[in-house]
C-alpha cells in the first residue's frame, strides 16, 4: 500500500505540473484517472471511473484567476479508492470513487489557493533579484514554484490514499446499497452544473440559437459528438460570414456619407 | 541585424512550457514570463546579467502578466521581436504590447480551447470510456495534443517573424481575434447544446397503474413532449442559479443534486 500510495501521489503531482505547465491534457479526469488505473494495475476501473468523472467535471475549468475544484487530485484519489477498496462490481467502485472525489476536489481547491498566495513571496523575491540581475536565481525561484505545486498535491494524495483506502473500505462496507444506487443516478445529473457553468461564461447575444441547434441535433437526430462539432463549425463559418459582411456594409455606408 | 536566431526562439518556447509554475494572486504569470524570455535577454545583453539593461529587462517583465498558457508563446514571439528592435528609451512600447495582447488572447484561449476544445475532446473520450472502450483516453490525448502543440510551435515563430507587421496592422489583427472568438463561441454553444442532450441523464421509473391494461410509464410520456426534457429543466435551473449568484452556488448545487438524487432513488422515482 505504501508504494502504491507513493506512486499515485507522484502521478498526481505530475498531472498538477501539466495543469500549470505544458497542457498535455493530463489535468483532465479521464487521462489522469486512466493512468492512475494503469499504475494500480486495474486500467479497466481507471477507464470507467475516469470517464464518469470526466463527464461529471466537463465544465470545470480554470478561467482567468479563478481556481476551480481541483479535479486532478479528485480523479486520482477517486480512482485509487475505487480500485483499492476492493469492490468487485465496477458500478459500486465508481459510486465509491465519486463519493470520495468530490469532497477531495473541494478541499484541494483550498490548498491550491494557499499555494497561489504563498507564491506571491516568490515574485517579491524576484523583485530583489532583478536589482542584481542574477539569472540563476530567477531560474531557481521559478523551479521553487514548480516544487510547491508538486509537493502540495503529492502530500494530499499520498496521505489520503495511504491512510484512507482501508478506512473507506470499512466505511463503504456498512453503507446501504441504496446510497450507491443514488450516487450513480446523481452522477448522471451533475454534468448539468458544469455545462451551466460553461453557459454562464459563453452566453452572449443571439447565442441561444446555436445552443438549441446543438440540442436538437443531438436529442432528435442522435448525432455523435464529432459530427455535431463539424456541424457546429459549419454554422460558425456561416455566422462569421454574415457578421463580417454586415460590418463591411456598415463601413461602406459610413464612407459614402463621408463622401457626400 | 538580427541577433536572435531560431534556436533562441525554440528555447523560449521550451521555457514557456512552465508558464504557470510560479502563478500567484498578485502578478499571475509575471515571474514565469521573465523565466521564459531569459534566453532573449541573454542573447541581446550578454549571459552575465550584471548590467543596467538586463536589470531593466527583469523589472519590465516582472510586471503583471496573465494570458492563456497555449497562446503565451505567440505573445513571447512578438515580444522577442520587439525587444530586439527597440532601443533602451522605447522599452515602454514592448510592455504596452505585451499587456495589450494578453487580454484578447486570454479571452480567445478560454473560449476556443477551455470552453470548446476541452469539452469536445473530453466528451468524446469519456463517452467511449464509460462504455469500456480503451480508445477513449487515447483519442482524447491525441485530440488535445495534435492541436495544442503545433499551435504553440507555429505561433511563436510566426509571432517573432511577423511581430512588427502584426503590430502595424493592429486593427485587422485584433479584428481577426474577435472573429475567431465569435467562431469559437458558436461552436462551443452547439457542442454544449449537444452535451446537454447526450450527457445529462435522468430516467423516471415511476409509472401510473391503470386498472385495465399496461401501466403508463411517465418517462415515455415525457419523451413524447421533448427528449431530455428533465435534463433541460435541471440545466436551466443550474444556469439561472449560477447567473443570479455569480457562480457562488456551484458547490451547493452539486451537493443538492447528490442528496436529491439519493432521495429520489430511495423513493423509486429515478433510476
Amino acid at each position: 500500500m505504501l508504494i502504491q500510495a507513493l506512486l499515485v501521489g507522484i502521478w498526481a503531482g505530475l498531472c498538477t505540473l501539466d495543469q500549470w505547465g505544458p497542457h498535455l491534457g493530463f489535468r483532465k479526469p479521464l487521462l489522469a484517472g486512466f493512468v492512475t488505473g494503469i499504475i494500480l494495475g486495474n486500467p479497466f476501473y481507471g477507464l470507467i471511473i475516469g470517464g464518469t468523472l470526466e463527464l461529471l467535471w466537463l465544465g470545470v475549468n480554470n478561467v482567468g484567476a479563478y481556481i476551480p475544484p481541483d479535479v486532478i487530485t479528485g480523479s486520482v484519489v477517486g480512482v485509487s479508492i475505487g480500485i483499492l477498496s476492493g469492490f468487485t462490481d465496477v458500478k459500486e467502485a465508481t459510486a465509491a470513487g465519486i463519493a470520495v472525489a468530490i469532497p477531495i476536489s473541494l478541499i484541494v481547491q483550498q490548498v491550491a489557493m494557499l499555494v497561489q498566495t504563498s507564491n506571491i513571496s516568490l515574485v517579491h523575491r524576484a523583485d530583489i533579484v532583478a536589482e542584481e540581475g542574477d539569472w540563476k536565481k530567477i531560474d531557481r525561484l521559478q523551479y521553487l514554484g514548480m516544487f510547491f505545486q508538486f509537493i502540495s498535491r503529492f502530500l494530499v494524495v499520498f496521505f489520503v490514499v495511504y491512510l484512507g483506502a482501508q478506512f473507506v473500505e470499512s466505511v463503504m462496507k456498512n453503507v446501504p446499497k441504496i446510497i450507491f444506487d443514488g450516487l450513480g443516478v446523481s452522477s448522471k445529473i451533475i454534468p448539468a452544473v458544469g455545462l451551466a457553468m460553461l453557459l454562464t461564461m459563453m452566453m452572449r447575444k443571439h447565442m441561444w440559437i446555436f445552443l438549441i441547434l446543438g440540442f436538437v441535433m443531438s436529442a432528435y437526430l442522435k448525432l455523435p459528438l464529432i459530427g455535431l462539432a463539424l456541424f457546429g463549425l459549419v454554422f460558425a463559418g456561416i455566422y462569421d460570414l454574415i457578421v463580417s459582411n454586415n460590418n463591411e456594409e456598415n463601413v461602406n455606408v459610413s464612407e459614402e456619407e463621408y463622401d457626400l | 541585424m538580427r541577433k536572435i536566431d531560431k534556436k533562441d526562439i525554440n528555447k523560449v518556447l521550451l521555457r514557456s512550457q512552465l508558464i504557470q509554475m510560479s502563478h500567484n494572486y498578485e502578478r499571475m504569470q509575471s515571474l514565469s514570463s521573465l523565466y521564459a524570455l531569459a534566453p532573449i535577454a541573454k542573447k541581446i545583453y550578454g549571459e552575465n546579467g550584471k548590467n543596467k539593461e538586463t536589470q531593466n529587462f527583469m523589472k519590465r517583465h516582472l510586471e503583471y502578466f496573465n494570458t492563456h498558457p497555449v497562446f503565451a508563446p505567440l505573445i513571447f514571439g512578438i515580444v522577442s521581436a520587439l525587444e530586439e528592435t527597440t532601443d533602451e528609451d522605447n522599452k515602454k512600447k514592448v510592455l504596452s504590447v505585451k499587456t495589450g495582447l494578453m487580454g484578447p488572447l486570454a479571452g480567445l484561449g478560454d473560449s476556443l480551447l477551455n470552453f470548446t476544445w476541452y469539452p469536445i475532446a473530453g466528451g468524446i473520450g469519456a463517452s467511449l470510456a464509460v462504455n469500456g472502450n480503451y480508445l477513449g483516453p487515447i483519442i482524447m490525448f491525441l485530440m488535445i495534443n495534435l492541436l495544442y502543440n503545433p499551435l504553440k510551435y507555429y505561433s511563436i515563430h510566426y509571432g517573432y517573424q511577423k511581430g512588427i507587421e502584426l503590430l502595424q496592422n493592429k486593427k485587422t489583427g485584433l479584428k481577426l481575434l474577435e472573429r475567431f472568438s465569435n467562431l469559437a463561441n458558436v461552436l462551443g454553444m452547439v457542442v454544449i447544446g449537444g452535451l446537454i442532450a447526450s450527457n445529462v441523464k435522468m430516467n423516471v421509473i415511476l409509472s401510473i397503474p391503470v386498472t385495465e391494461g399496461e401501466p403508463i410509464l411517465i418517462q415515455s410520456m415525457l419523451d413524447r413532449i421533448l427528449p431530455s426534457l428533465l435534463p433541460v429543466i435541471v440545466t436551466w435551473i443550474c444556469y439561472y442559479t449560477l447567473k443570479k449568484s455569480k457562480g457562488a452556488y456551484a458547490v451547493k448545487l452539486i451537493f443538492s443534486i447528490l442528496i436529491i438524487g439519493i432521495i429520489l432513488t430511495y423513493f423509486k422515482i429515478l433510476g
